[in-house]
């Protein structure tokens, strides 16, 4: 396809999805005004799928506030009108049941559960008797961390074991299985997939084209959330991990395959540059690719770090005077904007490190004659310098504890914390992240003491 | 009559009474499957005799994801329709696996209680229950209760199946047993 078709269709779907989408983000945070404690609400704003299917469809609970709304007689469907309305149509919904499942939508929306969805409901507070149950928690450490049970002996020897004995017994046996070839080389690997999104097709094995290795970031990942390691490094490291487990420290050229053609395999760029997995020569070769201001490279860090999917309406915090729209993409439109005013001032801090555009110098490199944008950036809203102060501040930030122990936890539970007591467990355990110096090996220790975990009435 | 007898024994069997349970997703049910009928996880169900069951066939819908080929990032939230359908044939047919083994052996591990090839008539309860403690004790690490050892004992139904060999007893019990819910949530 021309490149000026393409560019069309862009424009197009851009103009489409804004008009479609129009003021959401700011109808998310009127939602979130009304509703500030819902576990919903993330960061002042909730996602679009509170009240919708899929934009513009709404949910049930999204009908029931249109319907609520067009009965005010002045209403008259246009944004302003909309937000004039939509608090008290919210309070007027709060008592109604739109889901039929016997809690109301504000019992829903306060407890996190989805109030258009009738399978989904607020999880009751354990009965004050609730108990935390070692047998389970042994059955649960076993397979989840170690991946299969010892078998019914030493199930039975366990439970033959004195209550204080099976809580020391417990955190021994966990150790034993965060060293195990399971949690190192199956497991743990799997926690990485979002934020990596590997695709074989142009990754190490891929034929013709290689464009990255993205086991450098499988490694470096796994190196990190084992052992007595800090998260932080997963946005702070200089080193990678060779394919033999080595540390190194220094630039890792390009090595053309025979046969292939070796877009990039290598770590090449330099140390002082280097923020861990934000600046792996795949995490920039497959985000930024061919792109002038890398917008994907920064919303998927933004996303698999720090939990803020901008796609989602999360994390927004408009910056003024932005987007400038250096690349001339007409994302100053007016509805464009709500999110580029958000997401542009992160991307102009991945601006130097070289895509695939840069025949010149090595993918994934620091080209400062490109770095003409990289002072424009800001990172929750405030000013940063460059990509390390962005690394920097999103390692220190709330929303990196959160997320790192929403990976972990959601690996243990099977599911996003949900319901009064398992938000109260992971409200403490992110919090606790740095008396624990940020290591998920101690996370992992925490999480499995949690009535979440084990508790059984 | 026999899938019925299944289903009976996964109703009377299914009692954990956690909160919450957690989906043994597939690289775990890999694992523990292979422990439970003492296996090495490429011996265990292959379809067409050549792609896993559990890491490749039936992956996603056993709770895996697969991100280097199929760009599967993330696995399925919930268990689908799909899911118990590919869980029970991968418990079978792994248990056919095993079967084909303790047969060929001298020294069976798992289906080690009656002989294989001899007429179900010709075994006594007492076999047949020690088979099925051993089943229950390898899938779900506890004993079964008296009422589920009763019903897995109507599976060898020696009026209707006498003249069968020992080994198709021996088939059944193992899929009875190891699809409960209870092997499947924890």
């Amino acid at each position: 396809m021309k490149p000026r078709v393409l560019w069309s269709l862009w424009v197009v779907s851009c103009l489409m999805g804004a008009w479609q989408a129009a003021a959401i983000p700011l109808n998310t945070r009127l939602f979130c005004t009304s509703y500030s404690s819902s576990p919903l609400c993330r960061n002042g704003t909730t996602v679009c799928q509170t009240c919708h299917t899929a934009p513009p469809e709404a949910n049930l609970y999204g009908r029931e506030l249109a319907g609520l709304l067009l009965a005010y007689p002045d209403y008259d469907r246009t944004p302003a009108s909309f937000q004039k309305y939509l608090s008290q149509a919210l309070d007027d919904a709060g008592p109604l049941d739109s889901d039929g499942d016997g809690f109301s939508n504000q019992e829903e929306i306060l407890a996190g559960s989805n109030a258009s969805d009738a399978s989904s409901q607020p999880v009751q507070d354990p009965e004050p008797d609730t108990d935390y149950d070692p047998e389970l928690a042994w059955r649960r450490i076993h397979l989840l961390f170690c991946g299969t049970t010892p078998g019914y002996q030493a199930f039975k020897a366990f439970q033959s074991m004195s209550q204080i004995k099976q809580k020391g017994e417990l955190h021994r046996q966990l150790d034993r299985c965060l060293r195990s070839d399971f949690w190192r080389y199956q497991a743990l690997p799997r926690l990485a997939d979002e934020k990596i999104r590997p695709n074989k097709a142009i990754g190490v094995e891929g034929d013709p084209f290689i464009i990255g290795d993205y086991n450098y970031d499988y490694r470096l990942f796994v190196y990190i959330m084992s052992g007595d390691r800090d998260m932080r490094d997963l946005l702070l490291a200089r080193y990678h991990i060779n394919a033999a487990g080595d540390k190194v420290e220094s630039p890792i050229p390009d090595a053309p395959i025979p046969g292939r053609i070796t877009v990039a395999n290598g770590q090449p760029l330099q140390v002082d540059r280097r923020y861990g997995m934000i600046t792996t020569q795949w995490f920039i070769a497959t985000n930024t690719m061919f792109a002038t201001l890398p917008r994907n490279t920064a919303s998927q860090a933004y996303r698999a770090y720090l939990g803020l999917d901008i796609a989602r309406s999360e994390g927004l915090y408009p910056v003024s005077d932005e987007p400038r729209d250096v690349d001339s993409k007409g994302v100053k439109v007016e509805a464009c904007a709500v999110c580029h005013s958000t997401l542009d001032p992160l991307a102009y801090a991945f601006t130097p490190y070289v895509g695939l555009a840069g025949a010149r110098q090595p993918v994934g490199t620091y080209a400062p004659q490109r770095n003409e944008w990289e002072s424009w950036t800001h990172l929750f809203g405030e000013p940063v310098a460059d990509l390390g102060e962005w690394a920097r501040k999103a390692a220190a930030s709330d929303a990196f504890k959160k997320q790192m122990t929403r990976t972990l936890f959601r690996y243990a539970l099977g599911r996003e914390p949900r319901g009064p007591q398992e938000q109260k467990d992971f409200d403490a355990l992110w919090q606790k992240l740095p008396a624990l110096s940020y290591q998920a090996e101690d996370l992992v220790h925490e999480i499995v003491d949690t009535l979440s975990f084990a508790g059984r009435n | 009559m026999r899938w019925m007898l299944c289903l009976a024994l996964c109703l009377a069997g299914f009692r954990i009474e956690a909160t919450e349970l957690i989906w043994k997703r597939a690289p775990i049910l890999e694992q523990d499957l292979a422990r439970a009928l003492d296996l090495h996880v490429e011996d265990l169900c292959q379809e067409l005799g050549r792609f896993s069951c559990l890491s490749q066939v039936h992956n996603y819908a056993l709770g895996g994801h697969d991100p280097f080929e199929r760009g599967q990032y993330r696995p399925m939230e919930q268990p689908s329709q799909l899911t118990t359908i590919a869980f029970e044939r991968v418990i079978h047919l792994s248990c056919i696996k095993r079967l084909d083994k303790d047969i060929a052996s001298s020294q069976p591990q798992v289906f080690r209680h009656f002989a294989l090839n001899e007429p179900l008539m010709m075994i006594p309860d007492t076999d047949v229950s020690a088979q099925i403690t051993d089943l229950y004790q390898r899938f779900l690490l506890r004993d079964p209760s008296a009422n589920e050892r009763v019903i897995a004992l109507t599976l060898a139904d020696r009026q209707r199946f006498g003249t069968r060999p020992g080994r198709e007893l021996a088939q059944a019990l193992c899929l009875a047993i190891g699809s409960q819910l209870e092997f499947l949530l924890f």
